[in-house]
């Protein structure tokens, strides 16, 4: 799972289910999901 | 039934029609909104989408841009194509939107891949992108018709009046009518005889039968004539539009008189 720090926005890879989730670069604890790379497609309505 | 222009513009027509049952002005309406096929949007492929709107809401306002083709006779809906509706240059004209931040996305950058399709108009704001957004979209429109969906609506604004019927007799010229008329219709001309100015413009708010004293004027709706005004968005030159409303009426005509024939 990619995910990107909300305040050093580099991307962070989590894979492990700890307790306490943070970013290893600043330490920082929200991140945010990465957009999947799918083409995603749909009706113009 | 007579036919008599009032007034023709690019985007829209107003006509007289006369000599025609409520039915059929009405027909002529509703095919102009909902039978006639145009050209918009049909489904996307987001590629990428760093904007402050959710994909759903940029499908949504690129679904509604009004598209207009040099010719539309060459395109066919999905269910009359050759190519049963999979997919073809018949039926489907692909289009990318590339953008990247900052600035607006206008309708003029959906860039079609048939020179002869374009959005109807340049400036109709897209979305906004800030420093370092990006919009990647792919797609295709195709030709349906405005039962499907608003945005394959091609008359907008099609409604029609009775034409009214102003009659006058025993005036004396007292001029309170012309006064008391909101849309200016009646006028005292130089021997103060009452006349009507322009009787399409008339409401049939009646306030002039009211005020008058002796009764001099009636005004009444004609049953079988009608001011019709119709308005395309942009997509079909509003001629065209009703033109082509009658076609598909005779259409339906034509299938009903087969049916019926094949029964018998």
């Amino acid at each position: 799972m990619a995910y990107k720090c909300a305040r050093c926005k580099r991307t962070v890879e989590v894979d492990y289910e700890y307790a306490g989730v943070r970013c290893p670069y600043c330490g920082h604890r929200i991140l945010m999901k990465e957009r999947p790379t799918t083409v995603k497609r749909m009706k113009a309505i | 039934m007579n036919v008599e222009l009032i007034e023709l513009r690019d985007d829209r027509v107003r006509f007289l029609l006369s000599g025609v049952t409520p039915a059929f002005a009405n027909a002529i309406r509703r095919s102009c909104i909902a039978e006639v096929p145009k050209l918009a949007i049909d489904e996307i492929s987001i590629y990428e989408n760093t904007s402050v709107l959710f994909d759903e809401q940029i499908a949504l306002r690129l679904g509604l841009v009004p598209i207009r083709a040099d010719d539309l006779k060459v395109y066919s809906t999905p269910d009359e194509c050759q190519c049963g509706g999979v997919g073809c240059p018949g039926c489907r004209i692909d289009f990318m939107v590339t953008a990247e931040g900052p600035g607006t996305v206008y309708s003029r950058d959906i860039k079609f891949s048939e020179p002869a399709v374009r959005a109807a108009f340049d400036n109709i704001p897209l979305v906004v992108l800030g420093e370092g957004e990006k919009l990647v979209i792919e797609g295709f429109a195709t030709l349906r018709t405005g039962k499907e969906h608003a945005k394959w609506q091609a008359g907008t604004l099609c409604g029609y009046k009775n034409l009214p019927s102003i009659e006058i007799i025993g005036c004396n010229g007292c001029g309170r009518c012309v006064k008391v008329c909101p849309r200016g219709v009646l006028v005292l001309d130089e021997s103060d005889t009452l006349k009507v100015k322009d009787i399409t413009e008339c409401s049939l708010c009646r306030l002039c039968v009211e005020e008058c004293e002796q009764r001099a004027i009636s005004v009444m709706p004609l049953e079988d004539a009608f001011i019709m005004s119709i308005e395309s968005d942009g997509s079909i030159n509003a001629k065209d539009l009703v033109r082509m409303a009658a076609e598909e009426l005779k259409k339906k005509a034509l299938v009903l008189q087969d049916t019926l024939a094949s029964i018998s």
